[in-house]
């Protein structure tokens, strides 16, 4: 039996655009990553700008652009709770992990093991398999 | 401060009232922590340009706000596909009776420049109506969530079979061989070698061209069933024979349009008929010369279509791979 397939020969991607290419799944596996961040980090109760800091110091950088709609989304699905205080003479708005926000978290954490667990299994199956 | 001021109510103009103040106030905690943080660090107040590039660092404010909105589209990433493949069509089925309309008009030695103009403005008029009753109907489909590419109910077996569309379908083929044998044998026995026809049936009497036209038609009967007997044995567009099907097209189409330009039916009686069902096939032939020309160009242009259609379709060096 035959079929055809049509190969695309030689084609050298330039670095430039390589690093591009990178930059950007490099942003796409972060942004699933960042709500584990941004759970773990609110499991102490936080408001926005320190929570920023903390993840920043941490490695997991994000603009407050990206941080605020997703801190309003977490709490709109019931996962965080907010609530504004006063603190150094300015209202602030504090957020936590609700009880929800926990068992959720609990069960992505698991999750992700999970996927680092599956993707190393796949490396070293390719590897043996050469 | 002010000029945080000036952006909080900037990025506030962009959100709705539900949710205005409160973004804005946890928008503005956040933009002065960052401002003392950057005067702790440098022990003074920032200037209205170090101010002015914090807040550019963050954005327009239209794009600051846009992050709180739930995304919308006017037409969704399911629904997309099949919008353009509409549009496509819309836009085919527009250009149609344009084309007509164009070819009449030159046909009945209009001035090709004042029909284009006339036909363009009105085609571009109905192209672009046709294009927003579609994006009315598709954004009101989006609203409304009533996306049929999101539906369950399709079946994998009602799918259609791939084509190929390099290949020749070996019927055709065999319908073209069929055919000019057909006409060969018509003209070996001599029945293409006059142009008047006398029956107990009736009365035929056709252009003198009919004869040689006749000829180039076996002529090109002759070189078309060579090429379909190699294109039923090796069933496959290429280029080449891309362009003998084109150039033997291109033949038929001057020859037809030779015969017809000189007015093809002289004279016709059907026996037991009065005169004028047999003298309407004469009016016809009449109303076809008066037009030759159109149908010239209708033709050579479907011609043109189809033959740019196959290149297009052309596949590129196949390769064969066992599996």
């Amino acid at each position: 039996m035959y079929h055809t397939v049509y190969v695309k020969q030689g084609k050298t991607v330039p670095d430039q655009e390589l690093q591009a290419i990178f930059e950007n799944l490099r942003l796409e596996l972060r942004r699933g990553s960042l709500i584990l961040a941004v759970l773990a980090a609110l499991r102490r109760e936080q408001y926005g700008y320190t929570l920023r800091k903390t993840l920043q110091e941490h490695g997991m950088a994000i603009d407050e652009g990206t941080l605020y709609p997703l801190l309003r989304r977490l709490e709109m699905q019931g996962l965080l709770v907010s609530e504004w205080r006063e603190e150094d003479k300015r209202n602030k708005r504090f957020y936590r992990l609700s009880q929800a926000g926990a068992e959720v978290f609990a069960r992505l954490v698991a999750e992700w093991r999970g996927i680092g667990d599956a993707i190393e299994q796949i490396k070293e199956a390719g590897h043996e398999s050469r | 401060m002010n000029l945080v001021e000036r952006y909080i109510e900037a990025v506030k103009f962009w959100l709705p009232k539900d949710i205005r103040d409160d973004v804005a106030a946890e928008l503005a905690d956040d933009i002065r922590s960052e401002i003392e943080e950057a005067e702790r660090v440098k022990g003074r107040k920032l200037t209205d340009d170090e101010v002015a590039a914090i807040l550019k660092a963050r954005g327009r404010p239209m794009l600051v706000a846009s992050r709180y909105l739930p995304r919308r589209w006017l037409i969704g990433p399911e629904l997309f596909p099949l919008y353009v493949l509409v549009l496509k069509i819309v836009a085919l089925v527009s250009l149609i009776p344009v084309a007509v309309l164009f070819v009449s008009a030159v046909g009945a030695h209009q001035n090709i420049g004042d029909a284009s103009l006339d036909l363009w403005g009105q085609s571009w008029n109905n192209l672009w109506s046709a294009f927003a009753v579609v994006t009315v109907i598709f954004a009101v489909i989006e609203r409304q969530g009533m996306n049929p590419a999101s539906l369950d109910k399709w079946n994998p077996k009602t799918l259609r079979p791939v084509a190929d569309r390099s290949r020749i379908p070996r019927s055709t083929s065999i319908g073209d061989i069929i055919g000019n044998l057909i006409l060969l044998a018509l003209f070996a026995a001599g029945y293409l070698s006059h142009n008047v026809y006398t029956s107990p049936l009736g009365h035929l009497t056709l252009s003198p061209v009919w004869v040689p036209f006749c000829q180039i038609s076996v002529a090109i009967g002759i070189v078309e069933i060579a090429l379909s007997a190699s294109n039923l044995f090796t069933p496959y567009w290429t280029l080449a024979r891309i362009f003998a099907r084109a150039l033997i097209d291109l033949g038929k189409t001057g020859a037809f349009t030779w015969l017809i330009s000189t007015n093809m039916v002289r004279e016709v009686s059907v026996a037991g008929l009065p005169v004028p069902p047999a003298g309407s096939l004469s009016s016809a032939s009449v109303i076809l010369m008066q037009h030759a020309s159109a149908i010239a160009g209708l033709l050579v242009i479907v011609i043109a279509a189809h033959l740019i259609w196959r290149v297009f379709h052309l596949k590129p060096a196949r390769m064969a791979v066992a599996t």
